[in-house]
């Protein structure tokens, strides 16, 4: 995925993670890279089973499976820093790796950092293969109206922080997500990337007030916002609750709710069952989503403190 | 014979592909109005008689380059191909800068383009009268947020490119063993009395008392946290620490990456001979840091931030506190009179008000001459080498004068410092080649209480800073090298059993 994720092959990226019967974690996470470079996140999230492995690692590789993909995700995300923060570490842990010193290199250059960028980028020229990234991204340390023209940079510069002191530790780890569920203001791009992550992290109190921005906006809602919405109101309101979303959600979706209500009511007390029984029909739907995936709560990650060396 | 005739075209292809001119400066070259671009910039720089030499490589167009050094009575020549690295003979070179003390010399650069010589406007080397101390010691670890793996503590002989290892943490990672090492510091500028913290696992303070290797547990109840940065008395077997209770954040926007706060900070003295550790300065409402004594060892001083909030507040929440203020934080210099006879301090007494200038100090440290105060000043905050606004200020401790240290400053990050034992070279720790990376800069510092540019520690391939991935910290100067083999104090690490106990004495 990284290597298809190099070449900006967004199409392939997703393809590859949809013919998988159960996509590791990381898969996902390059999944969900893929259809934000698509603009197309909230239509095709939940497309894929998201039931993820337990993925063993040899004792030298980092023993968190988010460290092999949060650099890039966070790059997507906006989050420079972030980005550069986790290929660093992924770099002391694990020596120099090209892949991580290219997003060292964009995070550079994203960030003004002439010659840090140019340190990384005699680095990469040193090595046979990279001479094609090196002369895409070299001519942007001096001239930084190319990022503008480049298809995954200007992508990220679009979803940048505008919050001035904002900390790691403030967020939810990891931090392309907890970011984007923590933040209360954003450029337009990062709306969707936001409420994507809620529904993802099925937080659904954070959510609505993203829902409501997009209401504000006039922007049609994807099913999975309806769907979700409708979810919500079963605790919250009901019909009282969705009077604010008319017209926005169509009946449409309050018939697939009651439609999965009926489907799911065998299965109620095996959850394992359940998603097992249900996937055939249901994959694809946020309803789905939210009562049988990515259930597993040891696979919820702690958030720990920062020491210094 | 075809064979033989066949590998000899073969060695005259690889020569002619390596081609460096003859090292000669070349005739008739015509002189163009065109800057010499040069890494590591030693343009102008005032220099110590015994350092390496500054090799150095030039940016500028050519297919092949001469350097040539011309000195009174001596010369030096030094030639490059394509790839523009000019190395000088370390014997040719330390005899120039032996026949050139207190003089100038004038370096002239030689870039061969389409079969002719041009010579571009010379640049000069100011070599001082007086030597700097022949080592420097230093941690090896990359610029990082919270993980580590292989570091080490080096010596470097400035007199020519050797590099000795002091001690490595890993050389295979287990993760059962895995420690940091940090806050190298010698007594005196001499090795034989020496202290460096372990961290993690086999954690303690390693010390060194001529040749005798011991590691101790630093933590006692009654003291704050474990002990920090240290300062050795200039002749006596004590040594003060600070006491800190540290974290860091790291920043999603800033281009000062990490942000390290302390939540807390006291000053601790701790007698060698007798392990016992007393609390000097333990306060709510201060944080005090980064001690220093003076070089005849009668006044120690330290900087401190004054928290007025934690006062009414539970310790739980400093950090919180600190974190939300961590930009408005500052640190002023102070010392305090010291009794040998008694161990007692007096009264702190303010020595730099920096808050007032809207600054905030680190590492105060006086020169061997007991004139000159150096210091760190940053916009905030007390781990300055995050902080790309840092840079070297220095007080005359005779007059009173506060004023920073333009000459050898630079737009990046200047920071944790020592002085050379004759008082006339500094060397700190500087990012001003990227930003990030750390590496030691060298400067002069005159007896007009004046710096010189500063220069980056010279090494034998002179792309080496570009692509190295470490940072250097905590650059400290001695006149002599570590004696206690790596071996030895991996021996001591791993012994946790015979770590000795500091104990608290009121």
């Amino acid at each position: 995925m990284q290597r298809l994720m190099e070449e900006q092959d967004w199409e392939a990226m997703c393809q590859t993670a949809l013919e998988l019967d159960r996509p590791t974690r990381s898969v996902a996470a390059y999944y969900a890279l893929a259809l934000e470079h698509q603009d197309a996140l909230l239509e095709g999230l939940f497309d894929l089973p998201f039931d993820f492995p337990k993925v063993k690692f040899d004792e030298d590789q980092p023993a968190d499976e988010y460290t092999l993909f949060n650099p890039d995700c966070d790059l997507a995300a906006g989050l420079i820093n972030s980005a550069y923060h986790e290929a660093f570490e992924l770099t002391v842990m694990s020596g120099l790796r090209l892949h991580w010193l290219k997003t060292m290199a964009k995070a550079a250059v994203l960030n003004g950092e002439e010659r840090l960028a140019r340190k990384y980028i005699a680095i990469l020229r040193a090595n046979p293969f990279e001479g094609e990234f090196c002369d895409r991204i070299e001519p942007m340390i001096s001239d930084t109206t190319l990022i503008a023209q480049d298809n995954e940079l200007s992508h990220v510069l679009q979803m940048g922080i505008r919050d001035r002191h904002p900390f790691e530790q403030l967020f939810r780890k990891p931090v392309f997500l907890g970011y984007n569920m923590g933040l209360t203001e954003g450029p337009d791009a990062v709306l969707r990337t936001s409420a994507a992550a809620c529904l993802y992290s099925k937080d659904l109190n954070a959510f609505v007030p993203r829902a409501q921005i997009f209401m504000a906006k006039r922007w049609p809602l994807p099913d999975c916002m309806q769907q979700a919405l409708v979810i919500y109101s079963l605790k919250h309101g009901g019909a009282d609750f969705l009077k604010q979303f008319q017209g926005a959600i169509s009946p449409m979706t309050e018939q697939t709710i009651a439609a999965f209500s009926r489907d799911v009511a065998p299965f109620t007390k095996d959850k394992e069952a359940m998603r097992r029984e249900l996937k055939k029909d249901w994959l694809g739907a946020y309803v789905y989503y939210y009562y049988c995936e990515n259930n597993n709560p040891e696979q919820v990650r702690k958030h720990e403190s920062a020491g210094v060396n | 014979m075809k064979r033989y005739t066949f590998y000899l075209y073969i060695v005259a292809a690889v020569l002619c592909i390596s081609c460096k001119p003859e090292v000669k400066v070349p005739e008739g070259a015509r002189a163009v109005e065109e800057t010499a671009v040069i890494y590591p910039d030693y343009r102008d720089v005032t220099i110590p008689p015994n350092i390496a030499p500054l090799n150095f490589l030039t940016e500028n167009a050519g297919d092949a380059f001469v350097a040539a050094i011309e000195g009174q009575g001596e010369s030096l020549v030094a030639a490059a191909g394509s790839d523009g690295k000019l190395q000088f003979d370390a014997v040719a070179w330390t005899a120039l800068l032996s026949a050139n003390k207190g003089q100038r010399l004038t370096v002239t650069l030689y870039a061969k383009r389409d079969g002719e010589w041009v010579s571009l406007p010379a640049w000069h080397l100011d070599v001082a009268q007086e030597p700097i101390d022949r080592y420097l010691s230093y941690r090896l670890i990359e610029p990082s947020y919270e993980l580590y793996r292989q570091l080490g503590l080096y010596q470097r002989d400035l007199e020519s490119f050797d590099e000795f290892v002091i001690y490595e943490n890993n050389r295979s990672y287990e993760e059962e063993h895995n420690h940091c090492i940090n806050c190298h510091n010698y007594q005196g500028y001499d090795t034989r009395r020496m202290l460096f913290h372990v961290r993690a696992n086999h954690g303690g303070t390693i010390f060194v008392d001529n040749g005798k290797v011991r590691k101790m547990n630093m933590k006692v109840d009654s003291v704050l946290s474990n002990c920090v940065y240290p300062t050795w008395h200039p002749s006596q077997p004590w040594v003060v620490f600070s006491s800190n209770l540290t974290g860091q954040a790291f920043q999603m926007q800033h281009k000062d990456k990490i942000e390290v706060v302390d939540y807390g900070s006291d000053l601790v003295f701790f007698d060698v001979e007798h392990n016992t550790l007393t609390n000097i300065l333990k306060t709510r409402t201060d944080m005090e840091t980064f001690p220093c004594w003076s070089p005849d060892g009668r006044k120690l001083f330290y900087c401190s931030a004054h928290m007025p909030r934690f006062e009414n507040t539970p310790d739980s929440v400093h950090a919180d506190i600190v974190l939300a203020s961590y930009d408005s934080i500052r640190y002023n210099i102070y010392s305090m009179d010291f009794d040998p006879q008694t161990h007692r301090f007096s009264q702190p007494r303010l020595e730099v008000r920096c808050d007032s200038m809207g600054l905030s100090a680190t590492v105060p440290r006086v020169s061997p001459d007991g004139k000159y105060l150096l210091f760190t000043l940053g916009q905030f905050g007390q781990f300055h080498i995050w902080h790309s606004s840092s840079d070297q200020w220095v007080k005359n401790l005779e007059t009173g004068d506060i004023y920073p240290l333009t000459e050898s400053n630079s737009p990046e990050q200047d920071s944790y410092h020592t002085w050379s034992s004759n008082a006339r070279w500094f060397v700190f720790s500087s990012r001003r080649e990227d930003g990030n990376f750390t590496r030691p800069a060298i400067a002069y510092f005159g007896p007009d209480g004046k710096a010189r540019k500063a220069f980056i520690l010279p090494q034998q391939d002179p792309e080496y800073h570009r692509l190295f991935f470490k940072s250097y910290n905590v650059p400290e100067l001695t006149r002599s090298r570590v004696s206690v083999s790596p071996e030895q104090f991996r021996q001591v690490i791993y012994d946790d059993e015979a770590t000795g106990q500091a104990v608290y004495k009121p």
